[in-house]
């Protein structure tokens, strides 16, 4: 990316040098999440990346756990994050399962159907079909 | 159109289903419902009997949260709280608005036990109760449970026991602007004698 005269690189630099631009949100409400969401796109980059399936799994349940309590990676809004870690879940995802990463698979539907589809990605990002209904009983505590 | 929203602040549970909607109509739209409370446990005294919440619209009473956000949902097409133009949607969103009155509204642990499992595995998959953004059936049912002891003493202690699913969709939608407002607003008009004294402190 270049923007008068000046070079950018790195995937997180130039998408953070777009959001700030057009839309600041994306960036994260405050500074501990702004942090976050920064963190959080840096790790994806490096998680799914040239790793062995094993790795590729724990990424995944780093993944879940981080999304069992929240509806998006960081904060209450989506976010850089959640579009960076998109990007790179979406190589994979015909391995989600309900089974062991129900929480991912519920965050993928959601970014799916308010990005991919909303902006008409689909080219891109082929939407994965999910049953919403076919889901295990949850284990008793 | 102008429409007010009576809200009794002492109601037990509070009608926090109601202002939230109304909230959220106030943003898709500003202005369009004004809230006023009284300080009371019921609104009979404005011929409303034991409702605890009321929009006298056209001539007829809307005195029950479903009744009520019906009404807004439907005036306030913009704040897309209730998919009219799609069957489905609606019809769903009105599935979840009779299980809030019906399956919500009892104190007897058992019932609700079962009802927070049905609402948990529902969620497994979804972020909303219907769709893929806040609907009347969030709202709803989030007020249904924030009004709920069982619930709020379940979601303090044993998180895992209400459900994980139902734990993360109901802190999400609790932190929407919509439902921090309510419950924000409800607390003011329900301890207005309380912050009067505490401000009167503050001079000496």
């Amino acid at each position: 990316l270049e923007v008068s005269g000046e070079k950018f690189d790195g995937i997180t630099t130039i998408c953070k040098y777009l959001a700030s631009k057009t839309q600041p949100q994306l960036l994260g409400e405050g500074k501990e999440n702004q942090a976050e969401v920064e963190a959080w796109s840096n790790w994806a980059i490096t998680a799914f990346k040239g790793v062995t399936s094993k790795e590729l799994n724990a990424a995944l349940q780093k993944l879940n756990e981080q999304l069992t309590s929240r509806t998006f990676v960081v904060g209450n809004q989506i976010s850089l994050a959640d579009l960076i870690v998109f990007a790179h879940v979406h190589h994979t995802s015909k391995n989600l399962r309900v089974k062991s990463t129900p929480n991912v698979l519920r965050w993928f539907d959601l970014i799916q159907n308010t990005v991919v589809i909303k902006n008409d990605l689909v080219k891109n990002f082929a939407p994965l079909e999910i049953n919403l209904d076919d889901v295990p009983e949850p284990e008793a505590p | 159109m102008s429409l007010t929203l009576i809200v009794a602040s002492k109601a037990s549970p509070a009608s926090f289903g109601a202002l939230a909607v109304a909230a959220q109509v106030n943003m898709a739209k500003p202005q369009t419902v004004a809230v006023e409370y009284r300080d009371a446990a019921n609104l009979e005294a404005e011929g409303a009997g034991k409702a605890t919440a009321l929009i006298k619209y056209n001539g007829e009473n809307y005195d029950t949260t479903n009744a009520i956000i019906r009404l807004l949902g439907r005036l306030v097409p913009e704040s897309s709280l209730y998919n009219v133009t799609d069957p489905i949607s609606s019809t769903l969103v009105d599935r979840w608005l009779d299980f809030a009155e019906s399956k919500l509204a009892t104190a007897d642990f058992k019932a609700l036990d079962v009802s927070f499992k049905e609402l948990n595995k529902y969620l497994t998959l979804r972020s909303y109760l219907v769709g893929y953004q806040p609907s009347l059936a969030d709202f709803a049912v989030w007020g249904a449970l924030k009004g709920s002891p069982v619930f709020a003493r379940l979601l303090k202690t044993k998180k895992e026991s209400a459900g994980l699913y139902l734990a993360r969709w109901f802190e999400y939608i609790a932190s929407l602007d919509a439902a921090q407002l309510a419950v924000k607003d409800l607390q003011n008009a329900a301890k207005p004698a309380k912050a009067a004294k505490s401000s009167d402190q503050g001079k000496f």
